[in-house]
């Protein structure tokens, strides 16, 4: 399809988790996104023929994935990191 | 298990982790092909994993006795109740790829003259007509030039040579060799010079010179003499055989592993990536740098810039990286040298210096420039655009002071906004720890140092790189060993 | 085969000592007397004579003589030379040596006692009062030869003697400036940063601590290892004490247990030890608990060669230091045979009889003596 219609529950995933996905197209199509009652409404046209519909679910997934990863590690990453530039040198 | 039980317990008693019960470690993925991910963590170790390897991970559903389990706790993808000094490591591991920002600024190019004996259809460095004097540095350039060479913290020190063709103001280069290692003497760097040359004017006096003083030479050869000549043209004598010459003779006096060559690709170059690379074969050459064209100086002027698009150039990439892979199964050491940088980057602990795929961006953390006329620049493209008329990057002048330079707004801002892991796309991409940011090749193709990532020949090329690369280790074993035993450990 | 220690020993006379004693061994009965009584003389023939005034005399003939303070020495003790340092305990006549110059490996073992309980181990720990130990080092460093290469201290687990351990290392120091010092520790007390920095001040010219790894994760090392967080000490000992600037080798025994992680042991070490001085890989040796759970244990080297080759290439081709201690050449996988070492104490290093037409004989470690009845079929000359 060339364009299309996609719907996502908001209490499923996220403005965000949607915006970045979507980003990550913005060469192959352009969106409209609009969202009301709890539902995101994704409308897309694309320069070629693809199933556009899937691939853009399956990133939703994906992008998901990384929001939870970046959710759980935000507190130790900022650890490792306070860490790794603290001042313990060799010690003489 | 058979341990004389009455002593010894067996390894369900040393375990404390309970299954579904790990802590995620910061990581990012992305897809390699239909199938499979790369995930990978922040100091580039990596695993490649199915799709649902990837939800059982994130979910949590990694079952405790699995050796995936214990890849992931091995590489420092999650902790569990029995065990976390991955992230001791972690700290230690981003400490030491991160060294290099402390260490900063390792390649110094010193632009000693705009002329050139060339005319180059590419030309990146928009070359004036040979030997007009306004456009040598000077002696008093190359002396302030020094003071902020020896300002660098970093302990490796490259001064690089370029031009036009450098060799028209050899005098200059004797200088600031001679002077530089004097002036060393107090600093103790490990001072190493290389000079950018087309190897027209490789006199027995400046290979003399070169020998005495440990310096390296890096040329061009594009590929067969035609293409060679096509590519590079030159008034007067047969550049490709001058190039030729010029070789042979840096080879026997200076040795084999003192001269190096890069090509530049063209339309012309894109169906002849095998007889490019028989070229650098038959003139016992170690390295090519399969190098895609940038949009800068005479490039765009003469619309080479634009001619192929990535897809293309990955094609000849691709063809390139499998034919000298073979050459490599018939006992011939050669390398391909962005490959063998990605490489370094996969596996290395250690930051590679290359300055193109850093982040934050190489700009004058990794390398700078010093103009001709003392003008400075925060890398080789900043000053290209700015022969092209842009001077957005152009730092300052020798005159001004050091702090004046380095702490000057548009190098700070440039430095920040180039951080990965600030930028849309690609603060969770996968690929993150290999790749870099370049602002200069950004802001001249879409206006802007970020740009869309989406829309970038940058991420495009590289993408497509890293996944050909990762997917050449995983699947065919012996390509993955020779691909091994590129990498160089610092 | 031979004995460091034996009680064969008998009186030729009344013996002066009343306690235990260490001392020096000398084959010169002219030796002048102002030095005898420290030394032990060593009379080897017949017609040497029993002079006076030594310390001891030790008489390593068949004789019917009588002579007083002199012991006739038990026969699988009669490889003594000079400069051999032993403890003499009058009262069992036992006769233990500390040191052989001649040997090509010298340890002390300090204290039977560990905080580890590996599954393997060759020297099973004894929870006991041992402090005589660090007394009997003390002791017999001064007697040692200047020019002895190297000497090691082992246990046990050195670390827990506390002060001890320091005393150790800077008598070692004092006593033998030209001659290196190897320590064999699990690591796991380094841990805690004091002690390492304790070490470095000593300034031990020459110093380097090897400690055991056995897996790139935490269950299967700490349980090799018998204890709880083992892993994670040990990695944090090694960070300090690299810390500290002091020489660190990872040491790796392999077996059945641990030889499948092997290559991802060996790019855990690439990407987090990076620093590390040596990686010793290190073929079993089937005493202690290594012969009690054998069954557990034993695997041929030669089917885990494919294993050992991907880790040896894997560290060398990072420029680390990297070796193959206790595997005898013909299991070895033959690109990675030149990282083998011959590393067998002598006392306890044989050869099969296939050995004897082997062209490599002369470079490859041979076996354990405990080794040779398991040495499996896959032996062969090369």
């Amino acid at each position: 399809m060339k364009e299309g219609l996609i719907e996502f529950d908001s209490h499923v995933f996220s403005l965000d988790t949607i915006k970045k996905t979507l980003y990550r197209f913005s060469d192959k199509c352009s969106f409209d996104i609009a969202m009301k009652d709890n539902i995101i409404t994704v409308v897309f046209q694309a320069k070629t023929e693809e199933d556009w519909i899937g691939k853009i679910k399956n990133e939703v997934l994906d992008q998901d994935l990384r929001d939870i990863i970046s959710k759980e590690t935000e507190n130790i990453r900022t650890l490792i990191l306070a860490n790794a530039f603290s001042n313990t040198g060799l010690i003489e | 298990m058979s341990l004389s039980a009455k002593k010894f317990k067996l390894i369900e008693s040393f375990d404390q982790a309970t299954d579904g019960n790990y802590q995620l470690l910061p990581a990012r993925f992305v897809a390699l092909d239909d199938n499979r991910y790369l995930l990978s963590n922040e100091v580039g170790e990596f695993l490649v994993i199915s799709r649902d390897q990837l939800r059982n991970y994130v979910k949590k559903q990694v079952p405790k006795y699995s050796a995936y389990y214990y890849d992931l706790k091995s590489k420092g993808f999650l902790i569990d109740k029995d065990s976390n000094v991955a992230v001791d490591l972690l700290a230690l591991k981003y400490r030491t790829k991160a060294q290099r920002i402390s260490q900063f600024t390792g390649l110094h190019i010193f632009v000693v003259t705009l002329s050139c004996d060339y005319s180059c259809q590419y030309c990146q460095v928009s070359r004036q007509a040979n030997n007009d004097p306004t456009f040598n540095m000077s002696e008093k350039t190359a002396d302030k030039a020094l003071d902020f060479v020896f300002r660098s913290p970093s302990r490796v020190v490259k001064i690089e040579f370029q031009g036009g063709e450098p060799l028209l103001n050899f005098n200059l280069i004797r200088y600031i060799v001679t002077t530089g290692k004097t002036r060393n003497a107090q600093y103790k760097k490990d001072l190493q010079f290389v000079i950018c040359t087309n190897l027209s004017l490789l006199t027995e006096e400046v290979l003399n010179f070169c020998m005495e003083h440990n310096i390296c030479l890096s040329t061009s050869l594009d590929g067969p003499e035609w293409l060679h000549n096509a590519n590079r043209p030159r008034s007067g004598k047969n550049g490709y055989q001058l190039t030729i010459e010029g070789i042979k003779k840096a080879q026997s006096v200076l040795g084999k592993n003192s001269i190096g060559a890069l090509m530049t690709t063209t339309e012309k170059s894109l169906p002849n990536v095998q007889s490019i690379i028989d070229t650098y074969l038959e003139n016992n050459l170690n390295s090519i740098f399969l190098r895609p064209i940038s949009p800068y100086g005479f490039a765009v002027k003469t619309r080479q810039a634009y001619k192929y698009d990535v897809d293309q150039w990955f094609e000849f990439y691709k063809k390139g990286l499998h034919y000298i892979i073979e050459v490599n199964k018939q006992g011939y050491h050669f390398i391909e040298s962005y490959t063998q940088i990605i490489l370094n980057k996969l596996f290395s602990p250690f930051a590679t210096g290359y300055v193109d795929l850093q982040s934050p961006c190489g700009a004058a953390i990794s390398a700078i420039v010093y103009n001709y006329d003392g003008d400075i620049y925060a890398s080789d493209e900043s000053r290209m655009l700015a022969e092209m008329g842009d001077k957005k990057f152009r730092l300052g002048n020798v005159n001004d002071g050091y702090e004046h330079i380095m702490l000057s707004d548009i190098l700070l801002d440039t430095l920040e906004s180039t951080l990965s892991e600030s930028i849309p796309m690609c603060n969770d991409c996968g690929f993150l720890p290999y790749c870099g940011t370049d602002p200069v090749y950004h802001y001249a193709t879409q206006g802007d140092v970020v740009g869309n990532k989406a829309l970038s020949g940058f991420c495009s090329k590289n993408m497509k790189i890293f996944r050909h690369i990762i997917t050449l280790l995983e699947d065919d074993m012996e390509a993955r060993n020779i691909l091994l035993s590129w990498i160089f450990y610092d | 085969m031979i004995n460091l220690f034996s009680n064969n020993n008998r009186a030729l006379g009344a013996i002066y000592h009343q306690k235990p004693f260490i001392a020096k061994i000398t084959t010169n009965a002219n030796l002048p007397k102002a030095l005898r009584s420290n030394q032990i003389l060593l009379v080897s023939h017949p017609e040497q004579p029993i002079s006076n005034d030594f310390s001891l005399v030790l008489v390593a003939h068949d004789t019917k003589l009588s002579s007083i303070n002199t012991l006739h020495l038990a026969p699988e003790l009669r490889y003594l030379k000079d400069n051999d340092v032993v403890k003499v305990y009058p009262d069992s006549l036992t006769i233990y040596v500390l040191y052989r110059y001649k040997a090509n490996a010298n340890f002390f073992p300090v204290t039977e006692r560990c905080n580890s309980f590996c599954i393997m181990c060759s020297q099973p720990p004894k929870d006991t009062e041992d402090d005589y130990r660090v007394d009997d080092m003390l002791a017999a460093l001064p007697l040692l030869p200047p020019d002895t290469p190297e000497i090691s201290i082992t246990g046990g687990e050195p670390t827990l003697l506390g002060d001890n351990f320091i005393r150790l290392i800077q008598a070692s120091k004092r006593h033998l400036p030209n001659t290196s010092l190897h320590i064999l520790s699990n690591g796991r007390n380094f841990k805690n940063l004091n002690l390492a920095a304790r070490v470095s001040r000593i300034k031990h010219h020459d110093l380097m601590i090897g400690i055991p790894l056995y897996a790139d994760y935490s269950q299967l090392h700490d349980f090799i290892v018998q204890a709880d967080n083992a892993f994670d000490d040990t990695i944090r000992g090694v960070l300090n004490l690299k810390r500290c600037q002091i020489p660190v080798e990872i040491r790796v025994v392999i077996h059945k247990q641990n030889y499948h992680r092997l290559p991802r042991l060996a790019e855990f070490i690439v990407r987090n030890l990076l620093f590390v001085d040596h990686v010793a890989l290190m073929g079993l040796e089937i005493t202690g608990f290594a012969k009690s759970n054998l069954k557990a244990l034993w695997i041929d080297p030669y089917d885990f060669q494919n294993e050992l080759k991907e880790a040896v290439e894997t560290l060398a081709n990072s420029k680390m230091r990297v070796s193959i201690y206790n595997i005898p050449l013909c299991v070895i996988h033959d690109s990675v045979r030149r990282y083998a070492v011959c590393s067998i104490s002598d006392w306890k290093n044989e050869y099969l009889e296939v050995c004897m037409n082997c062209s490599a004989k002369q470079l490859c470690g041979g076996f354990f003596s405990s080794n040779v009845d398991i040495a499996g079929e896959n032996i062969r000359a090369i």
